[in-house]
């Protein structure tokens, strides 16, 4: 028996900032969020430079769904289900290379690298020549789209386009795809996997700039022992920076309003110089294209599982069983840079992100995993999501989104689970994003017909 | 050589000579005691990681330390000459001594929770070849390796691979690391983590 769209509201009491851990571990809940969620959302399948030339391919997940990104002879972009349209083999086993076309390795179906069925062994004679091969090309994923160098998939036809999907984040994307001229390489791939469910990984990134002066402590006291670093950078005290969020359930966990200057110095305060310099050296580059406002270091979650630490790398969480996921991660630098800047950017980078800062993400996850996958009293206690709750935000002249005048806030995570929510139990149409409940909790000492006018004033100043 | 030409002596007359040329062959033998010293090098190595003695494994590196370990990819055969990450992309591990620093600074701050409680780790080290390098007092050494980690209840991770490295003598028994190359056998990484040295 399905659990019902009821049972689900309960367990994803977003309103009031209570979630079940139920939902980080249920089976049944999982494999509805493959269909309901990833069979349905704009996913992020790899960055657009990965696959260059025609017959360039890279193999990657839909949720749990394997498909091939194939770059086609006109320039295009498909991406494929990688099943044999036979008895399902993967076509493609290499994770990324350019290939003239798949061949099925069980009987030798053959598809070209549009997906079409061009070969098929004894087809005159066993087949009696009677296969409608012109109907059994690789299935295509509905809708591909690139924004400005990354390339994202929805299985979902009735889904709006990427482009209205990613609405206003796009002004906090371009932070990184579009600094300067000619935007973002890609650098490499590099894939890992934690314990745990990838819903706490997506929420982290984007709502969470609170764990990162507790669970990053030791990454903060090496680049100052005095612990200045944390002080200054980690913890703000919470009200010079601002949390972002979106109808579409997209997160900026939290920023400081900080000028480009501040952030060549953050990465010298890490021991990055190099990267501090180059800031410095390209900040009039950056300034006339990005303007004074942009938040330069961005951590944030394009719903639902696709996150930016955009100092140098972003990745999805994909989603293997309820208490597994692996972070396929690419790293990138501005393709403008030389290449001795491209090889250090992305050298410092790693090594202070992925290395210092990750492992400790990870250890949180496991146990947190542990303690609600087996323990039957720590899944009746709800998760608090409070932070915030009842507190307005508002509509900025300056940041796009749903703004929280905290950088230290809950509030993006609240809306990344009433987005979840909505794809859950809303089964007979695309789910168009609940903006009345967004609001309700965004401004809740409004009317109704307040919200009404925030909304038109935000529709009446796109940007 | 003596045994080889001795079994060629001893071929019947008249019978066409086989050429070995092909078979692949023993690199020339260091000197016993060099063989010796840097497998002992090694274990010393492997004895301080698994003894958590981090800042002595530190003086162990060469200023102009290089310690990379690419990310490997599922290629085809055609395209296996692609399979290890080049330098300037993402990669596992790709320090130098500063940074190396900023890892080892981390475990002694005692809150690196990845390793807080620490875990226990066992670096085994075998198939130690060694070879002489254009640079006196340098040495090429290819060794593989397995790591057994355990950590908090039953946490369980096992790692193989094989480390190319250059050690340069610095003093009677003395030796600093100055490269290693590591082939970390997986391509998803399956820990949560490399929080260990390889």
């Amino acid at each position: 028996m399905t659990i019902s769209a009821n049972d689900l509201s309960k367990l994803t009491d977003w309103q009031h900032g209570q979630i079940s851990p139920k939902i980080f571990v249920d089976e049944e809940i999982y494999r509805l969020e493959m269909e309901r969620l990833f069979g349905r959302t704009w996913q992020f399948i790899c960055p657009d430079s990965q696959i260059p030339r025609p017959g360039d391919f890279f193999n990657t997940y839909m949720g749990e769904d394997p498909v091939i990104a194939v770059r086609q002879r006109d320039g295009g972009i498909k991406v494929l289900l990688n099943a044999c349209r036979h008895r399902g083999m993967k076509v493609c086993r290499a994770d990324m290379g350019n290939i003239k076309a798949f061949t099925c390795t069980y009987h030798g179906w053959t598809y070209d690298t549009a997906g079409n069925l061009v070969n098929v062994p004894n087809l005159e004679d066993a087949y009696y020549n009677d296969l409608p091969t012109e109907r059994l090309g690789l299935i295509e994923v509905a809708q591909v789209d690139d924004y400005k160098g990354l390339v994202f998939a929805n299985f979902d036809p009735t889904a709006p386009s990427l482009r209205e999907y990613l609405g206003d984040m796009t002004w906090y994307l371009d932070t990184f795809l579009d600094r300067r001229e000619g935007g973002i390489e890609a650098r490499g791939v590099h894939k890992i996997t934690f314990k745990g469910n990838w819903k706490l990984a997506a929420e982290q990134f984007a709502s969470d700039n609170y764990h990162a002066s507790m669970t990053h402590i030791s990454a903060s006291r090496v680049w100052s022992p005095d612990g200045q670093f944390a002080d200054v950078h980690y913890r703000t005290t919470g009200y010079d920076g601002r949390q972002v969020t979106f109808p579409h359930g997209h997160g900026m966990a939290g920023f400081r309003i900080d000028t480009r200057e501040d952030m060549a110095q953050f990465y010298r305060a890490r021991g990055q110089g190099e990267i501090g310099d180059y800031i410095d050296r390209n900040q009039a580059e950056i300034d006339e294209r990005l303007g004074p406002d942009r938040p330069m270091y961005p951590v944030a979650t394009v719903f639902p599982n696709l996150s930016i630490r955009a100092s140098g790398s972003l990745g999805c969480w994909h989603p293997k069983g309820p208490h597994a996921f692996e972070a396929v991660r690419f790293g990138f630098v501005d393709a403008a840079a030389t290449p001795e800047e491209k090889e250090v950017l992305l050298r410092l980078d790693q090594e202070s992100t992925l290395a210092l800062i990750e492992a400790d993400d990870g250890e949180n996850w496991s146990e947190m995993s542990r303690n609600m996958a087996r323990s039957p009293q720590v899944q009746r206690m709800p998760l608090n999501y409070q932070m915030g709750l009842g507190h307005p935000g508002r509509h900025d002249d300056t940041y796009p989104g749903i703004v929280i005048d905290r950088s230290i806030s809950e509030f993006a995570g609240r809306n990344f689970f009433r987005r979840w929510l909505e794809f859950m139990v809303t089964t007979e149409a695309w789910p168009e994003p609940d903006t009345e409940g967004l609001y309700s909790m965004a401004y809740p000492s409004s009317t109704y017909s307040e919200r009404q006018d925030v909304r038109e004033v935000a529709r009446a100043n796109p940007r | 050589m003596a045994a080889v030409s001795k079994s060629i002596a001893l071929e019947p007359a008249g019978t066409p000579v086989q050429s070995f040329a092909d078979v692949p062959q023993v690199p020339p033998l260091v000197d016993v005691e060099i063989q010796q010293e840097l497998e002992q090098f090694l274990y010393l190595e492997a004895e301080l990681l698994d003894g958590r003695k981090y800042r002595e494994w530190y003086a162990l590196l060469a200023d102009d330390l290089s310690y990379f370990m690419p990310t490997r990819a599922n290629r085809t055969s055609r395209e296996l000459g692609r399979e290890n990450s080049a330098r300037g992309y993402l990669a596992n591990f790709d320090d130098d001594k500063r940074t190396m620093d900023w890892r080892i600074k981390q475990i002694e701050t005692g809150m690196h929770w990845a390793e807080d409680p620490p875990s226990r780790t066992r670096h085994l080290v075998s198939n130690v070849r060694v070879d002489k390098t254009d640079v006196t007092d340098e040495f090429q050494v290819k060794s593989n390796f397995i790591c057994y980690r355990n950590r908090l209840e039953r946490e369980v991770d096992l790692w193989a691979g094989e480390r190319d490295d250059v050690v340069r003598a610095v003093g009677p028994r003395r030796w600093q690391l100055v490269s290693r190359y590591i082939l970390l056998d997986e391509n998803v990484l399956l820990a949560k983590n490399l929080s260990v040295f390889f």
